[in-house]
């Protein structure tokens, strides 16, 4: 199977949840609130380019809306093998993370 | 609208477009805009504006990398299909790269001629107050102008004039002979005044320019004279012995002097040495010999204002008389090397030489550039198809121009390299030819650097723009679909130079032969006595001088041996002795120059100068020591009677002597120099050749026997000679170099034409070999078919005809003015240098024509 970076797993992650909504700053707003951490433009863009140039993404044009002035929207949405790359890995992180339990080591 | 629209951030905004990448610009500009309204609503407008500059800050390094990278890829591209290009078509390629380069070197060759003449005397600092005295010696057919003035005019100058802050005399002294042990040789001496150091750079490696040349007998020497005398030992405080009796002590070496100096001093004197000898000349104002003045003004003295207040100064030492008749004036240092004064010692050159070799070089320049263009152009059709190509997949038409101009600035590059490979390998043998000691130093000018790659920008620029403009307006589905077929119009273009290029080859070509024609001229002509198997040998300052009788009879008794005659001098030998003399003419007293030549009763009939009127000097009359003159047609002519002989002529106007015969002319000068008034005149005290007619058979021998002879005599002297024939060709070396110089640029001339030609039926060629097969369908022969191909052509260099022959006249015509003896241009020289024009254009022509007559109408009719 391919690996997905843990940055690339989160922003899959967040394209799926946003659903209709999955645009740049929709995502790092998102990432941001979820891991409390800032992520810079870049950060985010260039994962969101190279995951829609693996094939796992897939953008879409649609119209501005008022926040933005006359500029339109690149949306992203998840492909068939970007779906199916999330229920791999899924599947393999269950497995391996099966034996982890904070409970067990008391942290 | 935003705040972010309205505020200055705008500005951010604009960038940020730029260099965002640029296919998401767009989208990625809204996300900007929204994000700096989350963060406004935030942290504040402040805050927002610093996140929004931080952007453009971060995201400027990758731009730039990024941009650069494609333009390295692209550029990389260009390469290649340059490269490719350049393979594909190997002899084309190399036709082109070569004839630019031998185009260029020409141009960089001549460039350094030009500048080395040009930079004469500039390196002395003090350039713009130097000044040299010259003299126009007013005669009653105009003035003549000379470079030497008399002895006491530079320390007058300077007691005189307040503006004068030094002065110095130069004086040469030629074939002088210089002793140390066994090394002696034959020197030419220059003295001068301890001045001399403070009005030029002259540095001493040795020695102290303070007094270096105060005392009587010091010397100063070059290192390679050191070197020649002395060996590697320090010459400093050594003796020379100068004409065999006279020591000189050398007081200090001279740093290298500069090659553009317009003196070629080796050995420098004081000019006090030679006080004892010109005694008589020291406070003189009427004589004059090789010595010559220059002063130093003071910083911002006017020399036109100074100039005006030198016949005054010279009336009061030399007295109302003189100084009507010789007026002073002063020559800037900056005019020295491009003047042309009689007696001058200074190397000179015409300026007029140095245009016509710079506009020689800029049409070679023209006309290799042209050609490269040419070249490219007609390949412009196999070509079209990758332009097309690159076209469809997106090219702009700025990125063709610009891979067209980088190809062109490539080619043009690789041409300068090997141009500058071609000027090292010919500039020692260019520097001979033309006597100069050019230097190429690249390495340590920045200035010729920089020149160089200006010519690469121009020559690539200018060869370049012509294809990339034409190339990269070609519509793509045109060149697509089928072959291209371009206008007249674009061909017509190129003609006209094409025509050009073969007027200049032919002009050159008439040149060049007019040049030979005048040089064997001038070679052939009667001289006007025997100029063949005459011995001269130069009496230098032997004791011989004072009297060769001894010797003449010595080598009068070798059997092979025909005559020998002692006199001042012999014809070639550059020895003269010109003076006023009075007479009577028709028309009242008259008062001319004329040269002098003392000699013994056996110079006419050993020379073989025709008597046309009167007689020979003979030992009969006692008159004739010294008191009889006998004269040459010219002369004779200035006096004005039928018969000159047994009228009076007085050398200064004292002593009157009788006429006794008149001889042809004869030339004693080059042929450059119209004949002037001669009188031979008996007066051994003034003999400084002998000469010598001999057998031509086994002349060597006859010479050593003259040399065993010689010293016996004059054991101290080393013996020298020269033939009188031999010494009359050397004065036409410099048109012989002319010749040799036109003759090459011909050559050159007519290879970057047939280049040009080349590639213009390489490009017919291909155009029309549909056409061509057609033909041969029809029933063609292959005769009519290179007919057909070179008519136009021919058309061509019969149209450079007649653009050549005018301008190939107008300019030999000029040039042959400056020969007082000349043959007039041979009008065959016209049909002959256009029909070899012909010839090499039908030649180059051929090769294309044969080869696509004699293509199977099959394979051209299937060429699409």
């Amino acid at each position: 199977m391919k690996y997905l970076t843990r940055q690339e797993e989160l922003i899959l992650l967040a394209v799926l949840h946003l659903r209709d909504n999955a645009y740049l700053v929709t995502v790092r707003r998102l990432l941001k609130e979820q891991t409390g951490n800032p992520w810079s433009v870049g950060a985010v863009y260039v994962p969101l380019e190279r995951l829609r140039k693996k094939g796992y993404l897939e953008s879409y044009i649609g119209g501005p809306n008022a926040r933005r002035g006359r500029n339109e929207i690149k949306y992203y949405k998840l492909s068939h093998s970007g779906l199916r790359i999330l229920a791999e890995t899924k599947q393999v992180n269950d497995v391996m993370w099966a034996k982890f339990s904070e409970a067990d080591y008391e942290l | 609208m935003s705040p972010l629209k309205t505020s200055r951030s705008g500005t951010s905004l604009r960038i940020l477009r730029r260099i965002l990448p640029r296919d998401d610009a767009r989208y990625l500009i809204g996300d900007y805009v929204e994000i700096f309204e989350e963060i406004r609503a935030e942290r504040g407008l402040l805050y927002a504006r610093l996140w929004i500059w931080a952007q453009v800050l971060i995201g400027i390094p990758r731009f730039i990398q990024h941009h650069t990278y494609w333009s390295v890829q692209m550029f990389r591209n260009y390469l290649i299909s340059t490269f490719r290009n350049l393979r594909k078509n190997k002899m084309h390629s190399f036709i082109n790269i070569a004839g630019l380069a031998i185009g260029l070197a020409c141009v960089i060759l001549i460039f350094l001629f030009v500048r080395h003449e040009l930079s004469f005397d500039i390196f002395n600092k003090k350039m713009d107050r130097i000044f040299r005295v010259v003299l126009d010696s007013i005669k009653d057919d105009g003035p003549f102008h000379m470079a030497p003035t008399m002895l006491p005019l530079a320390p007058a100058l300077r007691r005189d004039f307040p503006e004068v802050e030094r002065a110095s005399r130069i004086s040469e002294r030629g074939a002088i002979l210089v002793r140390a042990g066994e090394n002696r040789y034959y020197e030419t001496l220059y003295f001068a005044d301890p001045e001399i150091f403070s009005i030029f750079d002259l540095p001493l490696k040795q020695g102290n320019p303070a007094d270096a040349l105060s005392q009587p007998y010091s010397l100063i020497l070059t290192e390679s004279m050191a070197e020649k005398y002395f060996g590697r030992s320090d010459p400093v405080g050594r003796i020379l012995r100068i004409d065999n009796v006279q020591d000189f002590t050398v007081t200090g070496v001279l740093q290298k002097i500069p090659e553009t100096f317009h003196i070629r001093i080796d050995m420098l004197a004081s000019f006090d040495s030679l006080k004892n000898q010109e005694k008589d000349r020291w406070e003189d104002w009427d004589t004059f010999s090789n010595d010559y003045t220059y002063v130093l003004l003071v910083t911002g003295a006017d020399p036109e204002e100074l100039e005006k207040r030198l016949p005054s100064f010279q009336q009061k030492y030399a007295g109302a008389e003189i100084a009507r008749k010789q007026i002073l004036r002063l020559q800037s240092l900056q005019d020295i090397h491009f003047s042309s004064l009689n007696y001058d010692y200074a190397v000179t050159y015409e300026k007029g030489y140095l245009y016509a070799i710079s506009a020689i070089a800029l049409f070679i320049m023209i006309l290799a550039c042209v050609n490269f263009m040419n070249l490219a152009t007609a390949r412009s059709a196999s070509r079209a198809r990758e332009v097309g190509m690159r076209k469809v997949v997106g090219a702009r038409r700025t990125q063709l121009i610009l891979q067209f101009l980088t190809e062109s600035f490539l080619l043009a590059f690789v041409a300068v390299v090997g141009a500058v490979g071609l000027v090292y390998l010919f500039l020692p043998r260019f520097g001979l030819f033309l006597n100069r000691q050019i230097v190429f130093d690249l390495p340590h000018n920045p200035g010729l650097a920089a020149m160089l790659l200006a010519i690469v920008l121009f020559t690539g620029f200018f060869a370049g723009s012509y294809p990339a403009l034409m190339l990269s307006g070609f519509s793509p589905v045109r060149t697509l679909r089928s072959k291209l077929d371009q206008g007249k119009k674009r061909l017509s273009f190129r003609t006209v130079f094409v025509v050009l290029q073969f007027a200049v080859s032919i002009t050159l070509i008439i040149a060049t032969l007019a040049v030979y024609q005048q040089l064997g001229y001038m070679k052939s002509k009667e001289l006007g006595f025997f100029s063949d198997q005459v011995v001269v040998i130069p009496l230098q300052n032997s004791p011989l001088r004072q009297n060769p009788e001894p010797f003449k009879n010595a080598i009068m008794s070798h059997s092979d041996v025909l005559g020998v005659t002692c006199a001042s001098g012999t014809p070639g030998s550059g020895s003269s002795h010109a003076s006023n003399y009075v007479f009577d003419t028709p028309a009242g007293e008259k008062e001319i120059y004329i040269q002098t030549i003392y000699t013994d009763f056996d110079y006419v009939e050993t020379l073989g100068f025709k008597i046309l009127d009167g007689r020979n000097f003979s030992e009969e009359f006692s008159t004739d020591r010294g008191k009889t003159y006998i004269l040459n047609e010219t002369a004779a002519r200035q006096m004005g009677w039928d018969s000159p002989v047994g009228r009076y002529i007085a050398r200064g106007g004292e002593n009157p002597g009788e006429v006794i015969g008149v001889v042809e002319d004869f030339h004693y000068y080059s042929m450059r120099t119209k004949i002037r008034p001669m009188a031979l005149n008996i007066r051994p005290s003034q003999f400084s050749y002998v000469a010598a007619r001999i057998r031509p058979f086994e002349a060597s021998r006859t010479l050593s026997f003259f040399e065993e002879t010689w010293n016996k005599f004059a054991p101290e002297y080393p013996f020298e000679r020269f033939f009188t024939d031999e010494k009359f060709s050397r004065f036409y070396r410099y048109e012989q170099r002319v010749g040799e110089l036109f003759g090459l640029f011909a050559i050159l001339a007519i290879v970057i034409s047939c280049l040009g030609v080349f590639g213009l039926i390489s490009y017919t060629a291909e155009q029309s070999t549909k056409e061509i097969g057609v033909r041969k369908v029809l029933g063609a022969s292959a005769a009519s078919i290179v007919l057909l191909l070179s008519k136009r052509f021919i058309r061509w260099v019969l149209a450079a005809n007649l653009i050549a022959w005018p301008l190939a006249w107008f300019a030999m015509h000029k040039w042959l003015e400056g020969f007082a003896y000349r043959a007039s241009v041979n009008p065959l020289f016209f049909p002959l240098a256009g029909l070899t024009a012909l010839a090499i254009a039908l030649a180059t022509v051929s090769y294309h024509s044969i080869k696509t007559a004699f293509t199977d109408p099959a394979d051209s009719l299937r060429y699409e």
